[in-house]
């Protein structure tokens, strides 16, 4: 349900006044303050809780209680360096990518405000407490603010710019991949993303000459990337488009059987991305995902070769012994076709089926509309899956190998791990004064306050997204110096 | 004409004299349209070089979705452009003056922006166009010499760095494995190679012929190659040749086929770039064993041997851009892209300079749309062009005249001719003896087109909607069928609804009937109801293509090719092509059906005479459908689709046809025109 943000505003009022909303802030006795101080800029969000409180919450909150999320967003949401990710810029000073941002706020109702847009980090923060949306959704920097899309004719309301996005979900993969269907996910399928992450990368990197890469776990099953460079973020549609179709080889719906055809020679790009391919092939399809072990699976294959006497030869052979092992199945199939072709001068074109089946059972599958679109909304990083609970951390990608999706913290993790470690802070302080100096922190100092995130096992993915804020700060900053230099130069 | 009065044109704001200078504004044929003329003309000769590129654009762009062979397409094209917008070239041999050349090329800059004011209008609009003007751009591009090519660039300044031969030495086997990658994969990729709208068909397409080899018949999509394959006896519904088919059908998917040959022979409609691929891809036929060491899963080497002894680029200038302005080339992956830049071979020029042109164009209506609402106020231009935009959504048939012969009774007798968009909703009415607003528009101009005089429409409707009282049926349905008559209101004279017009419209709901069956109905239904009207697996599948492709009218014209034909006992191919007895078809000279009341007319003249020539196809007496037992119905109007070229062969013969419409444009010769009177005379 799609509501305006009007109507939104009036429900919400309504809502604070009552009951709900007074209920949850008795819960900190400090929060109707807090609210209050937002618009000074040095305050920091973080400094005013009390970890006792925060177990006493915690505790007694049932597994899928909203209320959750608001711990959420108030202890570990990183406010700073997200407000610096879309503000691009080396200042702190609000700009105009920041500022006409469309955010998309979907409430635990299930309504969707699209359109939001804010003035500033508090702005932005005291919306989000306010709102604790299930999900927030980034879309493109309109040509003016997004709230005052209603003041304007619906042709003077265009997207300028936006990250050059991926979404790449499991479902896609549903029709190859055995081991598990529809939303789940496990650590033996997660390795399509592997691939498709490792490839995606080395396209945008090498190729492209991105440099601002960020991957993101999308919560559940599957996972986004945002390219955050000046240059992707100018793209339009059609260049979009460009670069989609230049990555993507998968193509056709669930009819076609053959999804990939790629010439004899494979442009250098792919060459690179085949060797990924071969790399994990044999584990995705040998073993793992077993698609060589049942006839449903392996007629599956069969199907794509375009020769009826070869799928029928083969389909008899394998019937007689199902148990033969994968790698020799794959075998039959080569020697097959390799006969056929010997037999007949005309089936050259066999050659390449072999290679296009691998690339059809492991090459990435990308969602195109999300990455074509310069108005598609996608997930924010940060987010909490409704569903699994999990944060939408950031992925690093030279350790993707080692990325688990079981790993990544839920919420209620969170608040133990964080209750503990104050519990630990604590005992500590109780120890000795002596005995904390190697932290750099107390519960009881304001000034030499560690965000909560940094305490718990978020900690280091929000390091991965950190390191991506620094990389675009700096370039923002260097941009500046050139630019103030230019016009210094020009000036004597 | 217009060259003339650029000499005295007067700018208004500075109030200066501009000279223009024939050889500096337009020293080339080509334009990228960017600044627009300056001049005045007048409302007429507005809509008259608006009409015109219209023509021009439309027979190409139907030549194409047709998929003519080239030398088909050649005469068509040429035709129309000498038909309506000459562009002549200046050579030694036959020097043009330059005012002639001037002129001509200034109607063209002139048409080219009022069409963009016409279809900047809507997304919907400026899609169409933009693709158009595309088609038309590079249609025209290719046809240029390399001199007037090269300059074109340079009077466009298109410069781009030329990679140095350092660099080149450097990326040399990269950019080699690209060159010769990429001619591959335009034939891959390249179903027809002007026509880039229809992955999604294609993708379709080729499922199909994929899935195939599973069932027993592989068809084509491309109806000449399927004709050219029927004539040379290998009929797909024996079994054996269909074997064979298949075959070749994989073969021809794959690409790398040395089918080549054969496959050129079979379908008459590959382009000339085609042919320059195959050579390459002959010498790659060596280069194969490159794959050699993938079935390997061990072996991570890289054979990089492409064959450098027999494709060479040692003389192929590559040019460095950045990759945004070659997004085309990128998307096909048919460049070498690193680090942002794109590597683009000079052959490849004619890519880039038109992905230049479809994104400069493709901004410019954007701006356009953006700045018009301004313009709406300018009252006089609004009708006109929407009047354009009209001819975009085909609403050809105005009938010029209310008064007619046909009588409520007749339509009963004529629902053989109707297209099957109008015989749902006549059998609906039939059933239900009631149709919703949408139907009775669609189905009430359509009767109205046909002749249906007013008088008669409201004794017609009156009838059908039999459970109404009279007095019902005046309060609620007169109104407005005379509304749609132009006699009430706003006196709108109402014309029938276009094939655009009812494909595009609005999407039927439930209990709704009109609409386009082959566009909105589900497959399955269509299906059974081509099989209800006898249509055959093997035609079924012929017309389920196009649909499948989204090509609905063309559907259309196959279901009227095939149903005709089978009604007269002749063969589809007669009818097919125009290839009847001296390449004179009887059929309106094979135009895709852009209009319901077209395929009723081409319908109704094809059986109103049987003439010697069909006899010959069929015999006369297996007719079911002749003189006698159709009613002759008076056909009006401005029949402005047949100003399209290749309607010179339609029936009535060319003189005749024109003084017609001379005839009909004069609104004091009422109904003066009796298509059979003409028509007898004619046999
Ligand atoms: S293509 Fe045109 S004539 Fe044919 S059924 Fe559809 S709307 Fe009617
Ligand atoms: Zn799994």
């Amino acid at each position: 349900m799609e509501i305006d943000s009007d109507n939104l505003a009036v429900g919400l009022k309504r809502k604070a006044e009552g009951t709900g909303d007074d209920d949850l802030t008795h819960l900190f006795d400090d929060d109707l303050k807090e609210s209050d101080l937002y618009p000074q800029p040095t305050f920091n969000p973080w400094a005013t809780n009390k970890p006792a409180q925060l177990v006493n919450v915690a505790s007694e909150l049932d597994a899928n209680d909203p209320e959750w999320l608001r711990l959420f967003y108030r202890h570990f949401f990183p406010y700073n360096s997200y407000y610096k990710w879309l503000n691009y810029d080396s200042t702190p000073k609000p700009s105009r990518t920041f500022m006409h941002r469309e955010f998309c706020f979907t409430l635990q109702d299930d309504t969707y405000i699209r359109f939001q847009s804010f003035l500033n980090q508090e702005e932005f923060k005291r919306e989000v407490l306010r709102l604790c949306p299930a999900k927030i959704d980034l879309g493109a920097i309109y040509n003016i603010r997004p709230k005052d899309k209603k003041n304007v004719r619906p042709a003077a309301f265009v997207p300028v710019s936006k990250e050059l996005v991926f979404d790449i979900d499991m479902t896609d993969y549903d029709e190859i991949r055995t081991c598990c269907s529809g939303g789940d996910v496990c650590s033996k399928c997660w390795e399509f993303m592997t691939v498709a992450m490792k490839i995606i990368d080395k396209v945008l990197r090498d190729d492209f000459g991105f440099r601002h890469i960020l991957w993101v776990y999308s919560g559940r099953r599957g996972i986004h990337c945002w390219v955050g460079d000046e240059r992707a973020r100018k793209l339009n549609n059609e260049q979009r488009r460009g670069i989609v179709k230049y990555v993507e080889v998968i193509r056709g719906g669930a009819y076609q059987q053959r999804k990939v055809r790629l010439p004899a020679n494979l442009h250098p790009s792919l060459k690179r991305a085949f060797r990924v391919v071969r790399q994990h092939f044999p584990s995705l399809v040998f073993n793992s995902q077993g698609v060589f072990k049942s006839p449903e699976q392996w007629e599956k294959v069969l199907a794509v070769i375009p020769d009826r006497g070869i799928q029928a030869k083969l389909k008899a052979l394998w019937a007689k012994v199902p148990q033969r092992p994968p790698r020799e199945k794959w075998e039959d199939m080569r020697k097959a076709i390799e006969i056929a072709m010997s037999e007949n001068r005309k089936k050259t074109y066999l050659k390449p089926v072999l290679r296009d089946i691998m690339f059809q059972y492991t090459y990435p599958r990308l969602d195109d509309k999300v990455s074509t679109h310069i108005n598609h909304l996608l997930k924010s990083p940060f987010c909490v899956h409704p569903k699994t609970g999990r944060v939408c951390v950031p992925i690093d990608i030279n350790k993707c190998d080692e990325f688990d999706p079981s790993t990544p913290p839920t919420v209620q993790q969170l608040c133990h791990e964080l209750n503990s470690y104050d519990a630990r802070v604590k005992a500590a302080a109780a120890a000795g004064d002596n005995g904390a100096g190697s932290q750099t922190t107390t519960g009881n100092n304001p000034n030499q306050k560690i965000p909560d995130w940094q305490k718990t096992s978020l900690g280091p993915y929000v390091k991965v997204f950190e390191r991506f804020v620094g990389g675009i700060v700096r370039e923002a900053r260097d941009k500046r110096r050139m630019e103030a230099q230019t016009q210094a130069s020009l000036e004597f | 004409m217009y060259a003339r009065r650029l000499h005295r044109y007067t700018k208004i704001e500075t109030e200066e004299e501009i000279e223009y200078d024939f050889d500096s504004i337009y020293p080339v044929r080509l334009s990228l349209y960017l600044e627009p003329p300056l001049l005045e003309i007048s409302m007429d000769e507005f809509e008259q070089c608006a009409f015109d590129r219209m023509q021009i654009l439309t027979a190409l762009q139907n030549s194409q979705i047709r998929s003519l062979s080239p030398e088909q397409l050649e005469k068509t094209m040429t035709e129309a452009f000498e038909k309506h917008m000459t562009m002549t070239q200046s050579t030694p041999d036959a020097p043009v003056s330059q005012e002639v050349l001037a002129n001509e090329r200034l109607k063209d800059h002139i048409s080219h922006y009022i069409l963009r004011l016409a279809y900047c209008r809507s997304p919907e609009l400026r899609a169409w166009f933009l693709k158009a003007e595309c088609a038309l751009f590079k249609y025209r591009f290719d046809r240029e010499s390399l001199e007037d090519q090269i300059a074109f660039l340079e009077h466009q300044s298109l410069f781009w760095r030329r990679v140095s031969d350092e660099d080149k030495r450097l990326l040399h086997d990269k950019l080699l494995e690209c060159y010769i990658g990429a001619k591959f994969h335009d034939e891959v990729a390249d179903g027809g190679p002007e026509d880039d709208s229809k992955d999604e068909g294609e993708a379709e397409e080729r499922a199909g012929r994929v899935d195939g080899s599973e069932t027993s018949e592989v068809r084509d999509h491309n109806p000449r190659k399927e004709q050219a394959r029927k004539r040379g006896g290998s009929d797909a519904q024996g079994t054996a040749d269909s074997e064979r088919d298949q075959d070749e059908d994989h073969t021809e998917d794959d690409g790398e086929d040395e089918d080549a040959e054969e496959d050129e022979s079979k379908s008459g409609s590959r382009s000339d770039k085609k042919k320059k691929a195959k050579n390459k891809r002959l010498e790659r036929q060596a280069d194969d064993d490159e794959n050699e060491g993938l079935f390997d899963f061990d072996d991570d080497d890289e054979d990089d041997d492409n064959g450098e002894s027999k494709v060479n680029i040692d003389d192929v200038i590559f040019f460095e851009v950045d990759f945004e302005r070659a997004h085309g080339l990128v998307g096909r992956r048919a460049v070498y892209v690193k680090d942002g830049k794109a590597y683009v071979p000079m052959a490849e020029q004619v890519t880039m300079v038109l992905e230049m042109f479809r994104d400069r164009l493709s901004d410019s209506l954007e701006a356009c749309a953006l700045a018009l609402p301004g313009m709406d106020e300018d009252d006089r231009l609004v009708p006109v062009l929407d009047n354009i935009n009209d001819q975009y959504l085909g609403k050809d048939y105005t009938t010029t005249s209310i008064t007619g012969e046909l009588h409520a009774e007749d339509v009963n007798g004529l629902t053989f001719h109707m297209p099957p968009c109008m015989d749902q909703l006549h059998t609906e009415l039939r059933n239900a003896q009631h149709l919703r607003h949408g139907g009775r528009m669609q189905y009430g101009l359509f009767l109205k087109g046909i002749g249906l005089p007013l008088e008669q429409a409201l004794l017609f409707w009156q009838k059908a909607f039999g459970k109404h009282t009279a007095e019902q049926f005046n309060k609620e349905y007169a109104y407005n069928i005379r509304h749609s008559y132009g006699m009430e209101g706003k006196r709108t004279d109402y014309t029938p609804y276009s094939c655009k017009g009812i494909i595009m419209g609005s999407t039927p709901g439930p209990g709704d009937h009109h609409g386009c069956p082959f566009r909105h109905w589900p497959a399955a239904k269509l299906r059974d109801s081509l099989s209800a009207r006898g249509l055959d697996d093997f035609d079924k599948e012929d017309v389920m293509q196009f649909v499948q492709g989204h090509h609905y009218q063309l559907a259309c014209t196959r279901y009227f090719e095939v149903t005709r034909a089978m009604k007269m006992g002749i063969l589809t191919e007669t009818l097919q092509g125009g290839l009847v007895e001296g390449g004179k078809s009887r059929v309106a000279s094979q135009e895709t059906i852009e209009h319901p009341n077209q395929f009723f007319e081409q319908s109704y003249l094809l059986f109103r005479k049987p003439s010697k020539t069909q006899a010959k196809g069929g015999s006369a007496g297996d007719m079911e459908v002749d003189e006698e037992e159709v009613k002759a119905p008076l056909v009006r109007g401005g029949y402005t689709y047949k100003k399209t070229p290749q309607s010179s062969d339609f029936v009535p013969t060319h003189p005749q046809q024109q003084q017609q419409q001379q005839q009909q444009q004069d609104p004091n010769v009422e109904g003066a025109i009796d298509l059979d009177e003409d028509d007898d005379d004619d046999v």
